[in-house]
């Protein structure tokens, strides 16, 4: 777990705010709070689009986002990002007049929100430190229930088709007329270790499906 | 009877499986194995021009090329048409829920079977 919630000597903020006053306070913050902090700042969406490099996506730790920007706002603002640049924590920055907008982008995934008049410093960087971990946490979480998907598409397609074979040829035997008795005792118990395996491989799909099913409620 | 059957599935060993079964039930049977679905999508072509009689297909769901879904894709606009003599079942290894779900929007898809066959099943098919 410790290294988890390891935050990075070197953080990389990306901030898109279009008021100078807003952006001027929150770089002073961050650069008390932080001994080495890499702002960069956009004032609009299109403006971050165009200018961001690749290079700069994948070191950014996190955004911070204003919910007005000059031509994008709100949830659409927020659903662009998050399909641009997925992964990336976004921290909101906004008034209390946005205070219901704000929770309901909790929602969609965004880590946390402050409102604009009530940032200190260290309310700033707990908000950071706390949405570094939980993404670290959440991505760590992810890349696991992905392991587990693959192996219960496994489990239900690939593990179950050879045992179905054994069956297949059990029935057949089974038909077979004049078979001995020694040979017919061993073909039921055949048949009866395939089926406890057959039982058993079932379950497994079962168990892994809810995984597969809850994924659709998320 | 003389049915004609399409078995359209990769495992060769499950394909002899299902014919020898089949044929204990019923041996007027024929069978035209099919290794994946485009596979079978020609032979189906090939036998069934214009023909009307009527025959089975029982098909795989996962398999190279074409899998059992594209397979129903393709022939989908045209089942009532073209397939109309169909009877489609689907026998896959797979006991996931997502897939007999997904299979009940076929609307031609008679039925759902897990491997392997059994005999009430095999009855089932040849009756219906």
């Amino acid at each position: 777990m410790n290294n988890l919630i390891e935050i990075k000597k070197d953080l990389s903020v990306l901030i898109l705010e279009d008021n100078d006053g807003d952006f001027l306070l929150i770089e002073d913050y961050l650069i008390e709070e932080f001994k080495t902090v890499q702002i960069t700042r956009f004032e609009t969406f299109i403006e971050f689009k165009d200018q961001i490099s690749e290079q700069k996506v994948r070191n950014t730790d996190i955004i911070l986002l204003d919910l007005h920007l000059p031509d994008y706002s709100g949830i659409e603002l927020i659903e662009k990002i998050f399909i641009a640049y997925s992964g990336i924590p976004i921290i909101i920055l906004t008034g209390f007049s946005d205070l219901s907008l704000a929770k309901k982008s909790l929602k969609i995934g965004i880590e946390d929100f402050l409102i604009k008049d009530e940032i200190t410093p260290s309310i700033l960087h707990k908000s950071i430190e706390f949405a570094l971990s939980r993404s670290q946490y959440v991505k760590h979480i992810e890349a696991q229930n992905e392991k587990l998907r693959k192996i219960a598409w496994t489990q239900s397609h690939v593990v179950r088709a050879p045992l179905s074979r054994i069956l297949g040829i059990i029935n057949l035997l089974e038909s077979e007329s004049g078979i001995n008795e020694d040979l017919k005792l061993w073909l039921n118990q055949l048949r009866d270790s395939s089926n406890d395996l057959d039982v058993l491989v079932r379950k497994i799909t079962e168990d892994a499906q809810e995984i597969e099913l809850n994924r659709n409620y998320e | 009877m003389n049915k004609t059957i399409f078995l359209i599935d990769d495992d060769s060993i499950l394909r002899l499986i299902v014919e020898m079964t089949m044929k204990k039930v019923d041996d007027t049977l024929s069978f035209i194995q099919c290794e994946n679905g485009k596979i079978g999508l020609e032979k189906l072509n090939e036998h069934f021009q214009g023909e009307s009689s009527n025959f089975i297909v029982l098909l795989d769901l996962n398999m190279p090329v074409l899998d059992g879904w594209g397979f129903l894709d393709t022939i989908q606009a045209d089942h009532s048409n073209t397939y109309k003599n169909m009877s489609l079942y689907i026998l896959s290894s797979s006991t996931d829920r997502v897939d007999i779900e997904k299979s009940k929007q076929y609307s031609f898809v008679k039925n759902f079977y897990h491997k392997p066959l059994s005999i009430v099943e095999i009855n089932e098919i040849l009756n219906s």
